[in-house]
């Protein structure tokens, strides 16, 4: 044991003085009597507590000097050697599988109550700094010494519905190896894909294994080519040592209807991918719930949205309508995206200038049309070279496959978002809105180059269909939590917890029902945990390897705890000598 | 001599001692000494009786006209108008500390009316013996130099010893009379064999007890260095409740006692306290027709 302050020692030398107050403090009163031999009488009923009244002095005495001492040693802020002083980083786990365990205790309880421990025995001058772990490393606190703003942050922590990502265990390895003046220790329940840790890397392992059994992966899609049928895939892990007995219930929630309770045995560990197949599906919300007693309920239910099989009406103006129409036919039977309208359509796919307004898939440039100018004769592309990389039409396409024959000279409209050029930088494929319609232009003849019989004249068609409706991410009916989504231009995504964000990239971490608003349309799908190194708590992942570390209040605190007890004893005994 | 040491020669005080007086004289009538009748036959001047002749009367007292006419000697008997001596003690020892006002104020008064009253006076001051304050003396001329003497006593001796007093009483007046005591009678001795004593001389005896309130009750608590205001002997407790209650029963135990050894032995006795003005005690006892027991 150290002292921070040893000056405040001679500090004790306050007790010889203090033994001496006490003395005077303790003489009784004299009191005159005009009845002493009566008293006497008294004095002699009383001779048998004379003597704890003589020691009661002592001991108030002693009890004095003792809680003297005590302050004085707080005082001189002693210090237990438990660790080497230096700096910490604290990282608290915080993804799904740390709200794991009974109310109260849970690894995410136990990780703030360690936390709190190590901030509370802070001396002064070591420093901490907080942060939590789950999809991203967060700082909750900077580097500080002040308990009072640590444990602040630290109960500003809450749980995650997220696993941990790759991307927040590296930053948290790169912390780990940053430098020799401080410590990192991650508090964790050791679930969620905590492997290769380095060994500079402090893991504090915090709970027992749990026994749990929860849904790991789960979609639900209507299957193609088959009307009003569609099939929940889904597959379980349990973390339970023994075979054990459950149900996987799936429920219509918007009728309230329990559509299948399929009794199963859960084996330890991972099982195999299941499909249930539902005739007479409907769209809307589902609900899959494992029935089952254990220590993370979370996993256990799985929020899905079936979406409406809606197709998209297209209209073909082309000069050889047969392989458009057998296009268009063929993804009619597979999966029910396309169908053939005369009328209504919402889609148009054509060759040469287009009429009507609807969005419009136009091969061949042929006339004037406001979708393109100055247009030429045919040129020779020997290479097609995508100019947007990863777009979602170029995404399936492989340009090199693709024979631009019977590419005309042209000039694309102002504003036009080029997707693909030829070597000389002709416009190949390009999208342009004119009068709030817009058109994907495929500068190529389909009846040159045997185009038709290409693999990826289907392809294209799909593709571009998808894009100009705004349907080429077809949304899952449930997501993992976690997972990072696309948000189309002009949309925006509502979280169960009703945040709202802007298209782009959004990651998905609340589990619940998420609203997609699109231009026209509107799309709910569901987020659940589905992650099985969050569901499988069976003690697998890095094992305990903290350092000793100071924790607990303070000796100092202790010590005026144990000054305060002594001084309430004393404050007794001084009641019963003056007030009787 | 400050004024408030002057309280017994004070005008003011006197003129209440004069208003005692004459209640005493509407109270009891001629009762008052001087005119008070002697159960004593003797040479008076008022006829009383008549008597056999024996031999060894003064036969100047025989009633020739009776025997004249009946031819029987008798002497006429003739009532003996005398005075009483009131003997007054008032405990002076240290334990009256604070009561020794009031009691001196008591002593006052009850002297004042017995040298109005003609009655012979003797004032002593008791502790471990007695300490005259007043020697006998008798007439109203006297009132002022007895109260001067009064005011000017103070509390004497280091013990008080009741028996050694009514000893010292005994040898110095054989005379019988009315013995008045005046005390708070925490005798550590006893009160028993004192007043047996006093009652078995001859005397009529009253008691007239007064307590300060501090003697009554306790309001004491916690650690106190009690000490004897007498002997200083000392002694350390700690007063709770308990304490306290037990004194006060010792206390009251004790008075009882006495009140009881009064009756028993036919002693008048009353009580009192310091903060109950002096008129009010002699009034109360005049109106109870003087100290009953």
């Amino acid at each position: 044991m150290t002292f921070l302050a040893p000056g405040m020692l001679w500090a004790l030398l306050a007790l010889v003085p203090l033994a001496a107050i006490f003395f005077l403090k303790v003489r009784p009163r004299r009191k005159l009597t005009n009845a002493f031999f009566l008293w006497q009488k008294v004095f002699e009923e009383k001779k048998s507590s004379s003597l704890f009244r003589r020691l009661r002095d002592l001991f108030s005495l002693i009890l004095m000097l003792l809680a003297a001492a005590a302050i004085v040693f707080a005082m001189s802020r002693p210090q237990v050697d438990q660790d080497d002083g230096r700096d910490l980083l604290v990282v608290i786990d915080v993804s799904a599988s740390m709200s794991a365990g009974a109310s109260g205790n849970t690894g995410l309880d136990l990780a703030l109550r360690e936390a709190e421990d190590i901030v509370r025995a802070l001396n002064g001058t070591r420093r901490m700094a907080l942060a939590s772990l789950a999809d991203q490393l967060e700082f909750v606190s900077h580097l500080s010494d002040s308990p009072r703003d640590l444990l602040r942050a630290v109960r500003s922590i809450e749980p995650r519905e997220v696993p941990i990502s790759e991307n927040a265990r590296q930053t948290l390895q790169e912390y780990a190896k940053g430098g020799e003046d401080y410590r990192v220790i991650l508090l964790t329940d050791g679930h969620g894909g905590l492997s290769n840790l380095p060994e500079s890397l402090e893991v504090m392992r915090l709970g027992e294994d749990l026994k749990n059994a929860g849904l790991v992966d789960a979609d639900f899609a209507w299957i193609p080519g088959q009307a009003n049928r569609a099939g929940f895939f889904y597959r379980v892990a349990s973390s339970f040592p023994e075979v054990k007995q459950a149900e996987l219930e799936l429920r219509n929630v918007e009728t309230g209807r329990i559509v299948r309770l399929l009794p199963m045995t859960l084996e330890p560990g991972l099982s195999e991918p299941r499909v249930i197949e539902l005739g007479e599906a409907s769209p809307g919300r589902w609900m899959a719930s494992l029935n089952v007693v254990d220590d993370f309920l979370k996993d256990n239910v799985v929020e899905m949205v079936l979406p409406e099989r809606r197709k998209i009406p297209v209209r073909i103006a082309a000069s050889q309508a047969y392989f458009f129409q057998r296009c268009v036919e063929a993804f009619d039977f597979a999966g029910g995206l396309l169908q053939q309208v005369e009328e209504a359509a919402e889609l148009l796919v054509a060759e040469g200038a287009p009429d009507g307004k609807e969005p419009a898939l136009i091969f061949g440039p042929k006339g004037d049309s406001p979708y393109w100018s100055d247009l030429g004769d045919p040129v020779e592309v020997l290479t097609a070279r995508a100019v947007a990389e990863g777009h979602p039409i170029l995404k399936h396409l492989d340009l090199d496959g693709l024979s631009f024959a019977g590419a005309r000279v042209l000039t694309p409209p102002e504003g036009a978002i080029i997707l693909a050029t030829s070597e000389s930088g002709l416009p190949l494929i390009y999208k342009s809105t004119q009068d709030g319609r817009s058109a994907i232009v495929v500068n190529l003849d389909p009846a040159q180059g045997e185009f038709f019989l290409s693999p990826w004249f289907p392809v294209l068609v799909h593709d571009c269909a998808r894009h100009l409706k705004s349907r080429e991410g077809e949304w899952r009916a449930v997501y993992p939590a976690g997972t990072v989504v696309t948000v189309p231009d002009g949309g925006t995504l509502t979280k169960p917890s009703g945040e709202v964000a802007e298209a782009g990239p959004v990651q998905l971490d609340q589990c619940g029902l998420c609203s997609l608003a699109l231009t026209g349309q509107s799309i709910t799908f569901g987020v659940s945990l589905l992650h099985s190194g969050e569901s499988l708590l069976d003690g697998s992942g890095p094992v305990n390897s903290v350092q000793d570390v100071a924790s607990g209040r303070p000796p100092a605190l202790w010590l005026i705890m144990l000054a305060l007890v002594i001084i309430t004893v004393e404050s007794l005994l001084y009641h019963r000598r003056k007030l009787g | 001599m400050s004024d408030s040491s002057r309280e017994l020669t004070d005008a003011d005080f006197i003129r209440r001692l004069e208003s005692l007086f004459l209640l005493a004289r509407r109270v009891l009538g001629g009762s008052l000494q001087a005119d008070r009748k002697s159960k004593r036959k003797g040479a008076g001047i008022t006829f009383a009786d008549y008597a056999e002749y024996q031999l060894g009367d003064d036969y100047r007292a025989i009633d020739w006209r009776v025997f004249a006419r009946f031819d029987q000697l008798v002497i006429k008997l003739f009532e003996v108008e005398e005075d009483t001596t009131v003997y007054i003690l008032a405990d002076s020892s240290h334990s009256m500390g604070s009561k020794f006002l009031a009691a001196k104020k008591l002593v006052a008064a009850m002297g004042y009316i017995a040298l109005n009253c003609l009655d012979r006076l003797s004032v002593y001051g008791m502790a471990d013996k007695l300490y005259p304050i007043q020697n006998p003396t008798r007439g109203k001329a006297k009132v002022l130099s007895f109260l001067r003497t009064l005011e000017a006593g103070e509390t004497v001796g280091t013990d008080t010893d009741f028996s050694a007093c009514v000893r010292e009483l005994e040898v110095r007046h054989r005379k019988k009379g009315v013995v008045l005591v005046i005390s708070d009678f925490l005798f550590p001795g006893g009160f028993e064999d004192g007043l047996k004593r006093l009652s078995g001389l001859g005397h009529d005896v009253y008691c007239l007890q007064i307590h300060a309130q501090d003697d009554l009750s306790c309001e004491w608590k916690g650690d106190v260095e009690i000490d004897c205001v007498e002997t200083h002997q000392k002694e350390q407790i700690t007063v709770t409740r308990k304490e306290i209650t037990r004194y006060e029963e010792l206390m009251a135990e004790w008075n009882a006692a006495l009140r009881k050894e009064c009756a028993r032995l036919g002693i008048g006795y009353a009580n009192t306290t310091d903060e109950v003005p002096f008129e009010h005690v002699i009034q109360g006892i005049l109106r109870r027709g003087g100290l009953v027991s």
